[in-house]
């Protein structure tokens, strides 16, 4: 099968400081991928290049086989981003919010509109439409952020800690909503923190440190190369990127406060 | 912190063992006054509106602004004891004065210092007992109110030493502390009155539009009260003849300070001190017992960040008129925008321009700014609405004037649009598949046009004709034309950022003199030019044809500018 994202030799560098060393990847349609690694490891660079953000790297990347450098705004328009602690025009309401993005991605008013009314009502906030999202929570303008990725119907959907803020009913809806998205064809990128439900949601699980992929494979596949002890995601990820140092750590916090009593 | 707050800071906390007395935590009180004084001092104040932000050396800057601004102030009220003879005459403009600036002051700057909800997060969670805490925030608001007091009356101080004897010099300083008591009242009683009226969501707004008009207002008195006063004689007057000042609180204080600097306290006299002594004891009692406890409960919800669905649902009935499904902008939008991006551009400045505190903020005054230089203007050239009637030389260079300064407030609206607070939220231009980011800048300039200058044009019309007649028609309409080019130019030259999506600490790198002076320049050099073919109405046809095709062609440059090309 033709992948859908196909990243080459892909290398990054802020200045003097090298990013992303080397990363080769190939995502097949369909696929839901949970893309994890500690603070800093080069996630958020990865999917800034996927979503044509950043232009200046060395390697190939191509999404549906578009050259993301000849083409940007080709591959915007297949992808939908939402991403981390995004920032909002929140004098703006959900209607009108949607209506920019939707504009945006060139879509027809009439079906921003009716596709608008469908996601907000399924998230609960089809009443609070025409308010100013100033006086939203946290969860509330993240259920609008998730929205503003999903209208336009994109191939490839490229989630950044999306259920930060979200309560539990929430979260349950968004896990399953990933779930039927990706039967239905849709290729998922997911990022995350969150080790267990990473561990729940992706069918492929890509972990990188310091700019390197470090692990890549199915959950089952990533217990079987860990071998004993290694349960849980959490687990996995802590053998892999840590050595052990935290528990170090806070080992000599304890010892910092044994002493002073 | 700056040096004045220190000073403050220092004589404030002096007398400790009365502070021990009252149970007050002096390492505590010290520490929540200079974290509050530090963070005023970052906080941008009704003078010194610019946002110091990133740069840390300007942060200091701030009390001292604060200090300079006020003294200003102070100077004008040096007017009250030139014109006025007689101390009582003179005392009653200088409280009043006094009163209307300081409250003017307190309103604008009191809402953080007063209102800090953050208090109830930080402060009260942490060991600090209930007196170190009220003790912090009287002295927090008697440092501020004396960061602006005592500028503001030290040149009136001094001419009072030097026209009248010394020792009059510390019962008019008793009546200034009592006045200012009073103020804190007055501003308590408006916050109040605005509570009743309105939601806590729409206060920090309303607070906003009083200091903008505040800023119009004082800018005007400095450039208008001068030459206006000058015709008052006020030497006729005789204000203890009068009955009204008898319930006006200036005049109390003034006779008050004019009786105890002689010790008169015969009959009338007394009554005048009673009354002077006793309004701050009454505005205390008032405040704390009837306004504080209903004012606190909902002061609370003013910066509430989060507002429960519930209560969001009873505050968007009103407020916001999204519902319908056509609204003028969208009218406007499909007449002059073209779908997709520039339509998107369009909508977005739109309501962004109205909605945003912060634009408004920023660009509003300059309506007034305006209003008052034309005003000016019209008195110095001593035209009169006969000399536009029959368009004498004076009356053409007043219709000229008039249509071309106010092209300075959509320059200044247009300079502003890339400026935001929340300039992090334009990711939403980046991850879009916008192949031609001008087309955004396009939508956004025409509805800074249509906002900000088609009602002062149909004001500019409307009034000219009805003044000069039909005849004028077509130099307005050419004027328009020509700020239609003005503006399209100038967002050409300035405008290579997307809309809403800059820092506003960004605002002044980048400005560079050739920009400013285009700014002034390119009106200046139209209106010249229009001056010369006023009375020549095939040149006038001839320009208007130009300026509006140079004006399409500037926008067509603008729709085609490339990602490259942004900034």
């Amino acid at each position: 099968m033709e992948p859908v994202i196909s990243i080459r030799n892909l290398n990054k560098s802020y200045g003097t400081k090298h990013v992303l060393k080397d990363i080769s990847i190939d995502i097949l349609p369909g696929q839901v991928i949970g893309y994890i690694g500690p603070n800093g490891a080069g996630k958020s660079t990865t999917v800034k290049i996927i979503c044509g953000l950043l232009q200046d790297f060395k390697g190939e990347v191509t999404v549906k086989g578009i050259d993301i450098r000849k083409d940007p705004v080709g591959v915007k328009s297949i992808i939908g981003y939402v991403p981390e602690l995004a920032d909002l025009y929140d004098v703006l309401t959900p209607a009108e919010f949607l209506n920019l993005m939707g504009s945006l991605y060139n879509m027809p008013k009439t079906l921003v509109d009716e596709r608008m009314d469908t996601m907000l009502d399924a998230f609960g906030l089809l009443g609070n439409k025409d308010q100013s999202m100033e006086t939203f929570s946290k969860g509330m303008k993240q259920k609008v952020l998730i929205i503003s990725g999903l209208i336009h119907n994109p191939d490839i959907i490229i989630l950044d800690e999306p259920l930060s803020g979200l309560d539990a009913n929430s979260v349950i809806m968004i896990k399953e909503l990933i779930e039927k998205l990706a039967k239905s064809g849709k290729t998922i990128f997911y990022c995350s923190h969150m080790m267990d439900i990473v561990e729940k949601v992706s069918d492929r699980i890509i972990l990188i440190d310091d700019g390197r992929i470090i692990a890549d494979g199915s959950f089952e596949e990533l217990k079987r190369n860990q071998g004993e002890g290694a349960s849980s995601l959490e687990k996995i990820f802590a053998n892999l990127t840590s050595n052990g140092e935290m528990h170090e750590a806070s080992g000599k916090l304890m010892q910092m406060f044994e002493k002073e009593q | 912190m700056g040096i004045l707050d220190k000073i403050l800071l220092y004589i404030a906390l002096s007398p400790t063992f009365l502070y021990r007395r009252l149970g007050v935590n002096m390492s505590h009180l010290r520490a929540i006054l200079t974290a509050k004084l530090t963070m005023d001092n970052r906080r941008l104040n009704s003078i010194n509106q610019k946002r110091t932000k990133g740069d840390g050396k300007e942060k200091r800057k701030s009390s001292v602004f604060l200090f300079f601004g006020s003294f200003l102030m102070g100077l004008m009220f040096l007017y009250s004891f030139f014109i006025a003879p007689g101390m009582t005459m003179q005392l009653t403009l200088f409280f009043s004065m006094y009163i209307v600036v300081l409250s003017l002051f307190l309103i604008t700057d009191f809402t953080t210092v007063l209102i800090d909800v953050r208090d109830n997060q930080i402060i009260l969670p942490k060991p600090v007992n209930d007196s170190t805490f009220v003790t912090a925030r009287l002295i927090h608001i008697g440092i501020r109110l004396s960061m602006i007091a005592i500028p503001l009356v030290l040149p009136s101080s001094i001419a009072f030493v030097i026209m009248h004897p010394f020792a009059a010099l510390l019962p008019f300083l008793l009546m200034v502390l009592i006045s200012s008591v009073v103020s804190i009242l007055l501003i308590n009683a408006v916050y109040l009155v605005i509570l009743k009226i309105t939601t806590p969501e729409k206060f920090q707004s309303i607070i906003s539009y009083i200091q903008i008009a505040f800023a119009i207002v004082i800018y005007g008195s400095y450039q208008l009260v001068p030459r206006l006063g000058l015709k008052a004689n006020l030497g006729a007057v005789q204000l203890d003849q009068l009955t009204w000042p008898m319930f006006f609180p200036p005049y109390w204080f003034a006779k008050s300070c004019e009786n105890l600097s002689v010790l008169n306290f015969g009959g009338g006299s007394s009554l005048y001190i009673l009354l002077s002594i006793l309004s701050p004891v009454v505005s205390v009692y008032l405040v704390v017992k009837y306004f504080a406890p209903s004012f606190n409960s909902k002061l609370g919800l003013i910066n509430a960040s989060a507002v429960e669905s519930s209560s969001v649902k009873e505050g968007a009935t009103k407020g916001l008129k999204t519902g319908k499904r056509f609204s003028i902008s969208e009218r406007l939008a499909d007449i002059f925008t073209s779908e997709g991006g520039e339509r998107a551009g369009f909508m977005f400045t739109w309501k962004m321009m109205r909605r945003s505190r912060e634009f408004k903020m920023k660009v509003y005054p300059s309506i007034g700014y305006t209003l008052v230089m034309v005003v000016l203007f019209f008195f110095n050239s001593k035209a009169s609405l006969g000399d536009i009637a029959e368009m004498t030389s004076k009356g053409k260079l007043m219709i000229i004037m008039s249509i071309y300064f106010f092209s300075f407030v959509l320059i200044n609206a247009i300079n502003r649009l890339p400026y935001s607070d929340k300039y992090k939220a334009a990711w939403v231009f980046m991850t879009t598949p916008i192949d031609r980011p001008g087309v955004l800048i396009s939508g956004s300039v025409k509805a800074a046009i249509l906002v900000f200058y088609l009602p002062l044009a149909l004001l500019i019309i409307i009034s000219g004709t009805s003044i000069a007649g039909y005849q004028l028609l077509p130099n307005i309409i050419l004027g328009c034309a020509n700020i239609l080019t003005i503006s399209s130019l100038i967002a050409y030259i300035n405008l290579r950022k997307l809309p809403f999506s800059e820092s506003d600490s960004n605002d002044r790198q980048g400005k560079n003199t050739l920009k400013i002076l285009s700014n002034l320049l390119i009106p200046a050099a139209l209106g010249f030019v229009h001056y010369f073919i006023f009375d020549k109405i095939w040149e006038i046809l001839a320009s208007t044809m130009l300026a509006v095709t140079i004006s399409w062609l500037i926008f067509y440059s603008i729709k085609k500018l490339r990602w490259s090309e942004i900034k």
